[in-house]
């Protein structure tokens, strides 16, 4: 469940529009190239390719079905308004989408291939796919694409809090059908608790490790996050299928 | 030509001191003080004084204040920066910083406080939430009694002072035991909040003692480090932004500078610190400590009117205070500091007793008294091309006429100076100047002592000003216009000054002939932006009909004619002092000096060796040699630390150059040898091109051992 930040907060958060855009000279080149996906940046990561791994192509394909699938409602639903709505001097280097600002679906979608690549790295009990490291580095890139929206003047860093946090549940939703697990933890996202004006990391920016801490039950309690219980899931025999299959290509 | 009729008003007093003031008080207030940033009616203004030693103490005092309440307010606003009681050249002075308010400003320039006043320079005003209240001056810490001299190679503190400085990247640390140390033993963040946000780590034990801005201790910055690590991996961003040099969610007036230097991927302070005194984190480097001083960020993106000088005299200063502390908590008497500045302006006199030039010199002789050892390490400039100085003198009594273009959509002011000779015998007016606008209007002024000729009607969109410049006993003139385009809203500009080409005639009125010391100079005050900064600012030049900007086969046109534009005598205006350690750039692979990098004096000199300072008090000093600023004339800039750890960029200009000697100058240092302009002189191998190449070219280990060409 996600509920988005008043009219009023979001105009608060216009800040950071501002203050980001300055950065668009540094990130140019990414932002264009990540306009349309971002996979091909995740792949630079694990030894993702057509020919060796196709299997884990099909599952992120499903994932990022998913995600898509997700997001377009959240977003519909939730009706939030770009940025560009707010302000004349926002003015985004790239063309905005149709779609609304709240959750954002880079975002969304980034966090959750990294997340399902994490697990397949994770849990294919190959011995340097166990180190931590890979899934700090998926999901600073993941933050780092979700950011890169943000100085491109199309999302605030509260889409891309939503997104991160909309993008790890699924992926682990997809983790757990896939492993065959009967139940997922659910969450709850409050737009409106989302913070401002304190110091970082509760100044109403972006930051991706409290939110994945959080959902891993690793770090503290934010007043954003809360917790909806254990969901049971509906076996999918077909996921765990594509799941063994995918985990395969990395033992 | 039309003519339109003068308007001569009284001069303000500090007109006699320095013109920028009146400037930045009156017409140019709007830019000066940004409206929204300070209190209304309660703003501070940055000023660095250079005071005549004997009458310092009455000149601080407020002796010639009657009024009890008011004096000790004024007792309150000055902090001594350097005490010079030996100096070299026989004048004993006094520096003293002030953020000063508006009557403390007008008091200044009164006739009892100004006789004790040798210079007061103007710096860039901070945001209200940058200033701490007025403080105390700071007490002069006692000599320490001698304590052990470690044995060579011994500590000596490395100084970066400059912008986006990147301290938390991995060039800056070291493994100790397992764990990840800091090796920067102080930060200053200069417009950074004060008082500082109650949070950690500035909650943190030491407590904070700066009079602007915010600093960290090591014991911080390493809690810091600890404390943005995401799965063993500290994550520079968010130590940055926990620290505030980088804070997005800070509120920013429209015509404020938006710029977060440390969250770009290339930055220059990075870059240059790593060049001076970067090293890999394993094995642990412990006895080349760093302190690093970050400018603010207004102050880099846009100069004018309010300099660096204020800035760079405070960060010298706590540096070296900062070092002697250190110091005295290992045990040692003192420790060496070689402070890096790789910053350049171009106007000023150049003679040596500019403000900043001036600062370094006294502050390295009084840290001589105290037994210290500092080393200042200076670029020579990138401006040998750019067309900002001109040499004007009398051949005959013909007038010589001066173009000055001023560029349309300069969104900044703009300034012209003109300096003339010292005036041994006192003579009324050895120049008339008359100057004429885009327009067709003229002005005429001649050489009076502190005069104000104001351009069109009020309100004007320009002025010339006479005023003094007592420390070298000339005369400059100031002309300053307001920015040609718009700015952005929230700076409200009364009239734009007309672009184009303005002509500046001078007329010799008495005097002056065509010997090299009566060499009129004029700079152009810098007014162009540093890579990454917002463009706002345009930087204007000179020229006449006989300058070749390019040779015949299309190159870059590097030697000087008969031409009023010089290249000649381009260098770093805060370079020409005696003690500073000036570095020049050349091209590694062809190994010519790098075309943009800047010159002393050609005219006047004579021919090396020996090495001289410069005979003439009208002449600039050479740069003492040139190090690598490009591997060649393709591969553009030399390799560095990116703002992160782990990324390398390549940067240029003489900044990169400056660095690589100071690193080679804290080696030397280290193994008890001076480390001073003669030792560096000794490295060089000889260059064409003395002015600009000095005793010639030195050898530098690359930093990143990358061969870009064969």
């Amino acid at each position: 469940m996600i509920s988005r930040p008043t009219v009023a907060r979001f105009k608060q958060y216009l800040v950071f529009m501002n203050s980001y855009a300055d950065l668009r000279g540094d990130r140019a080149t990414e932002i264009m190239t990540q306009m349309n996906g971002t996979l091909a940046f995740l792949s630079a990561i694990p030894f993702l390719n057509p020919a060796r791994t196709p299997y884990t192509f099909e599952l992120l394909g499903a994932a990022l079905r998913l995600a898509n699938f997700a997001e377009m409602r959240f977003k519909q639903a939730l009706a939030s308004r770009r940025a560009n709505e707010y302000s004349p001097q926002v003015q985004p280097m790239i063309l905005t989408p149709s779609h609304s600002s709240f959750p954002s679906g880079h975002a969304t979608e980034a966090f959750t291939s990294a997340y399902v690549l994490w697990r397949l790295l994770q849990t294919s009990g190959s011995p340097p796919y166990g180190h931590i490291s890979w899934r700090n580095q998926l999901m600073r890139l993941a933050s780092r694409i979700a950011i890169n929206r943000t100085i491109a003047g199309v999302h605030f860093p509260v889409d891309s809090a939503a997104g991160c946090f909309l993008g790890i549940q699924l992926g682990r939703y997809l983790w757990r059908l896939g492993a065959g697990l009967p139940n997922y933890p659910a969450y709850r996202f409050i737009g409106t608790n989302y913070p401002w004006g304190n110091p970082p990391p509760n100044d109403g920016d972006f930051y991706w490790e409290v939110i994945f801490d959080r959902l891993n039950l690793l770090g503290p309690p934010v007043p954003y996050i809360a917790n909806l219980g254990v969901q049971p899931l509906t076996p999918s025999p077909i996921l765990r299928w594509l799941w063994r299959k995918a985990r395969s290509e990395w033992r | 030509m039309a003519k339109r009729k003068q308007q001569e008003k009284r001069a303000g007093a500090w007109d006699r001191i320095n013109p920028y003031v009146n400037w930045a008080l009156g017409p140019g207030r709007s830019d000066y003080f940004i409206p929204g940033r300070q209190e209304s009616g309660k703003e501070r203004m940055p000023l660095l004084l250079q005071l005549k030693a004997d009458t310092a103490k009455d000149f601080l005092d407020g002796v010639f204040i009657k009024r009890p309440v008011f004096r000790k307010r004024w007792q309150d606003s000055f902090q001594v920066l350097c005490s010079n009681t030996k100096p070299r050249d026989g004048k004993p002075a006094v520096w003293v910083g002030t953020m000063a308010t508006q009557d403390i400003v007008e008091r200044i320039a009164g006739p009892a406080p100004r006789r004790s006043v040798d210079s007061v320079s103007l710096g860039r005003p901070l945001d209200t939430q940058a200033l701490g209240t007025l403080s105390k001056r700071v007490v002069r810490r006692k000599a320490s009694i001698a304590l052990a001299t470690p044995p060579y190679p011994r500590p000596v503190v490395m100084g970066v002072i400059d912008d986006g400085i990147g301290f938390a990247n991995e060039r800056f640390r070291k493994i100790v035991g397992g764990v990840i140390e800091s090796r920067v033993e102080n930060w200053w963040l200069q417009d950074g909040p004060n008082p500082p946000p109650a949070v950690p780590p500035f909650t943190l034990p030491p407590p904070q003692a700066v009079p602007f801005g915010c600093e960290l201790y090591k014991s911080q910055i390493d809690w810091t480090l600890q404390n943005s690590m995401v799965d063993g991996v500290i994550d520079e961003g968010l130590v940055y932004r926990k620290v505030r040099l980088i804070d997005f969610a800070r509120p920013l007036a429209a015509a404020d500078v938006n710029h977060q230097s440390a969250a770009w991927c290339a930055s220059h302070g990075t870059h240059v610190m790593d060049l001076a005194c970067g090293f890999d984190p394993s094995p642990p480097v412990h006895n080349r400590p760093i302190m690093c001083v970050q400018l603010p960020t207004r102050v880099t993106a846009d100069e004018n009117p309010g300099e660096l000088y204020y800035y760079i005299a405070h960060g010298i200063t706590h540096i070296v205070e900062r070092a002697q502390d250190l110091a005295q908590s290992w045990g040692l008497a003192s420790l060496p500091v070689v402070i890096n500045v790789s910053y350049g302006l171009l106007a000023d006199p150049h003679d040596g007793t500019g403000f900043l030039e001036a600062f370094i010199d006294h502050k390295i002789q009084e840290c001589r008294t105290r037994g210290i050892d500092l080393r200042v390490v200076l670029p020579s400039g990138n401006s040998y091309l750019s067309r900002i100085h001109a040499q004007v003198s009398f051949t005959s009594a013909a007038p010589r006429t001066l173009q000055w273009h001023v560029q349309p959509d300069d969104r900044t002011p703009s300034f012209l100076e003109i300096w003339l000779p010292p005036d041994p015998i006192a003579i009324a007016s050895r120049v008339t100047l008359r100057i004429t606008s885009p327009a067709g209007a003229s002005w005429t002024i001649p050489e009076l002592p502190f005069s104000t000729v104001y351009f069109g009607a009020s309100p004007y969109y320009g002025q010339v000003a006479s005023s003094p410049w007592l420390p070298s006993s000339r005369t400059r003139f100031i002309i300053m216009l307001q920015p040609t385009g718009r700015p952005d809203s929230g700076v409200l500009v009364p009239e734009l000054a007309p672009a184009g080409t303005w002509k500046i005639e001078f007329r010799n009125t008495g005097g002056l002939t065509s010997a090299a010391r009566h060499i009129i100079h004029a700079w152009v005050r810098r007014d162009d932006q540093v890579y990454g900064f917002p463009v706002r600012g345009r930087q204007s030049y000179l020229t006449d009909s006989l300058y070749r900007a390019f040779d015949h086969a299309g190159r870059d046109e590097e030697f000087d004619n008969s031409s009023l534009v010089k290249r000649e005598n381009t260098i770093n205006s805060l370079a020409t002092g005696t003690e500073a350690i000036v570095m020049g750039g050349y091209l590694g692979k062809e190994g010519v000096v790098a075309k943009y990098s800047a010159a002393g004096s050609r005219t006047g000199m004579p021919a090396p060796p020996p090495f001289p300072n410069p005979p003439v008090a009208t002449t600039s000093r050479w740069p003492d040699a040139v190090a690598v600023s490009e591997d060649s004339r393709v591969h553009t800039g030399v390799l560095a630390a990116g703002s992160y750890s782990n990324s390398r960029v390549a940067m240029g200009g003489t900044s990169v150059a400056a660095p690589q000697i100071a690193r080679r100058v804290a080696d030397n240092l280290a193994m008890g040898n001076p480390g001073d302009r003669q030792t560096v002189r000794s490295w060089a191998v000889p260059l064409p091109q003395f002015e600009r190449s000095g005793a010639g070219w030195i050898a530098t280990v690359p930093i990143v051992r990358l061969k870009r060409f064969e």
